[in-house]
């Protein structure tokens, strides 16, 4: 069942009138059902084993972790300690949380890698003959469970938060059962922290009809990217990239198309999941924040999957700048000039190199870790030489060109980073690269030739006008709150407004004989 | 805590840090900003921050840092 489909808007009215039949304290049991019930139907029952094995193990160590911190807090508050005293129970119940930090990362991290990893054992057993009949066998019982990049970074972050005495500990099984398997984020995310999302889900869910319109105003707006845009720009995208050999300008038009389909998919997506989570009366945690009004590489990966780079910036680039060999490092090197820029270089490329294989475990998703490293590193590294630069040439970065430079300037470089990975293989990447210098052919994005490609022409019109929309919309957003400037506005001027996009939704959203929403795109991670 | 103002301001200028209340929370300064704040008070305070202390509540603002610094050399 698609977020994107008719199947799960019924899924989600049913789950709503029961929702709010059901009297306030049983309401969160209400979520935790019809959860599990999406996880059913979306992926698999078969999966469901997998997800309730990972969240207890990590549930109960958690337990065990606040239990020894408690223990640690009450012997601490005894009189009379020496320093030394105190520095010896800390070290005691630290070592006993992390023996049940470490069996909870085990289990929860082993499972991600078992399943996303194990098909490159297979596939190489396969080919020996020795090892061919187990490998098959072993190949039909290795499942890839619905989400588990999203809940296993949510479970995981939730451990590492108790231990790092950030939050405290769930009693209630079920409690943190309902925060990972959260039918609104499971399959894609947004990657929430129990400290957010688990507070969310423990208030008194009330019906408020403002927040129900503001959410039920954002799927609208969600499905719009979804149907209208991303579905549209994914036939000509994928008859491109599965279909040869094209001309450089068709390349570059592609290229353009990829980005713009990745951010109307993935933010599409993020609008319908919070929508439909505001009307329960929970808030998921932005995911997207205009990315493409970024003046940075550093900023646009704050702005852009939020909550991926949050969850990174948290638990592994934080952790290694504050571990005991980077500081060794840092102690050696850090007075000169090159030290302090390896102190900044490390971490960030680490972090990236593992971003990457969080994407996707071949080749071009490491040199896509790598490029974004690299980049990220070079913009601070030299943020300082880039400034006198500025001074230098009286170049003035409030001025509306400048700004319209380094918008133009991140969408090629988003382009770029896609380009990694989209056409299938560094080969291919090579290939449209080569062609789109050498063999152009400029005049075919004006002679009609761009209808080759599954697209009318009525159809590449309007994604034009969608582009312009979503970029409006994306500029009034960055001024301020356009749906509650909506909310203010007179019922009947509201109504035509909700009605008018529903109406653009279905005349036209990308469907026809056999419609089958084209499947979301970060599903697959 | 002068100190404190020095360091950030060297990370970042053209702002006034001495009444800023949200540094970390509001991204004043970046996870990057952070790491090499982290770095200079270390050098400076002779304390050592640990994870339990990487929390935006402790790099919002000036006094916020002070009282993380004073606890670190309390330890």
């Amino acid at each position: 069942m698609s977020v994107a489909s008719l199947n799960f808007l019924l899924f989600v009215l049913v789950t709503v009138i029961v929702f709010y039949i059901c009297p306030v304290k049983y309401r969160w049991i209400v979520l935790l059902i019809s959860s599990v019930a999406f996880y059913v139907i979306a992926g698999s029952v078969n999966f469901l084993p997998y997800i309730i094995l990972t969240s207890f193990a990590v549930w109960i160590f958690a337990r065990g972790i606040g239990k020894q911190n408690a223990a640690l807090a009450a012997e601490l508050e005894a009189e009379g300690l020496s320093k030394e005293e105190k520095k010896a129970l800390k070290a005691k119940y630290k070592a006993r949380s992390r023996t049940l930090l470490i069996l909870a990362l085990v289990v929860g991290i082993g499972v991600l890698c078992v399943t996303k990893f194990s098909h490159y054992v297979i596939d190489y057993m396969l080919t020996v003959p020795a090892y061919a009949d187990g490998a098959a066998s072993a190949a039909m019982w290795i499942l890839v469970p619905l989400g588990i990049s999203y809940y296993t970074f949510s479970t995981v972050g939730y451990i590492l938060d108790v231990y790092w005495k950030r939050c405290e500990h769930e009693e209630n099984f079920f409690r943190f059962f309902l925060y990972a398997i959260y039918f609104p984020h499971i399959v894609q995310g947004p990657i929430s922290r129990y400290r957010l999302l688990g507070q969310e889900l423990k208030k008194e869910l009330r019906f408020d009809y403002g927040r129900a319109a503001a959410g039920v105003q954002l799927m609208i707006w969600g499905f719009f990217k979804k149907l209208v845009i991303a579905d549209r720009l994914h036939i000509f995208v994928s008859n491109v990239y599965d279909g040869g050999m094209h001309p450089g300008s068709i390349f570059l038009v592609t290229c353009f198309f990829d980005a713009m389909m990745i951010y109307t998919d993935f933010s599409g997506y993020m609008d319908i999941v919070r929508g439909v989570s505001q009307i329960f009366g929970v808030e998921l945690e932005p995911n997207f924040n205009h990315p493409f009004f970024s003046k940075s590489v550093p900023e646009f990966w704050r702005r852009w999957h939020m909550s991926l780079g949050g969850w990174f910036k948290d638990y592994v680039y934080y952790p290694l700048t504050v571990s005991k060999w980077m500081k060794a490092v840092n102690k050696k090197t850090g007075k000169k000039p090159f030290g302090r820029f390896l102190t900044v270089a490390i971490p960030v490329l680490i972090t990236w190199f593992l971003t990457g294989l969080w994407h996707g475990t071949g080749l071009p998703y490491i040199c896509w870790g790598i490029y974004y490293g690299v980049l990220i590193t070079l913009s601070v590294g030299f943020a300082r030489q880039y400034e006198a630069m500025n001074r230098a040439l009286h170049i003035n970065t409030e001025a509306f060109s400048f700004r319209l430079f380094r918008m133009i300037r991140i969408f090629f470089v988003f382009m770029g980073g896609r380009l990694l990975t989209s056409p299938g293989s560094l080969e291919n990447t090579g290939l449209v690269l080569r062609t789109i210098f050498t063999d152009f052919q400029g005049w075919l994005l004006f002679d009609g030739s761009l209808v080759n490609y599954g697209l009318e022409a009525y159809d590449l019109g309007l994604l034009f006008v969608c582009f312009f929309i979503v970029w409006a919309v994306s500029m009034m957003q960055e001024r301020f709150g356009v749906r509650e400037r909506l909310a203010g506005q007179n019922l009947v001027f509201r109504w035509v407004i909700m009605y008018a996009a529903i109406f653009a939704v279905i005349i036209f959203g990308e469907y026809g004989i056999g419609y089958d929403p084209a499947a979301f795109i970060y599903m697959q991670y | 805590m002068d100190k404190i103002i020095e360091i950030l301001s060297g990370l970042k200028s053209g702002v006034d840090f001495s009444a800023a209340e949200r540094i970390a929370t509001d991204k004043i300064l970046d996870s990057i900003d952070i790491a090499s704040l982290i770095t200079a008070l270390e050098d400076e305070f002779d304390i050592e921050i640990s994870m339990e202390y990487m929390d935006n509540k402790n790099f919002d603002s000036v006094s916020a840092i002070w009282e993380m610094v004073k606890e670190l050399q309390e330890e």
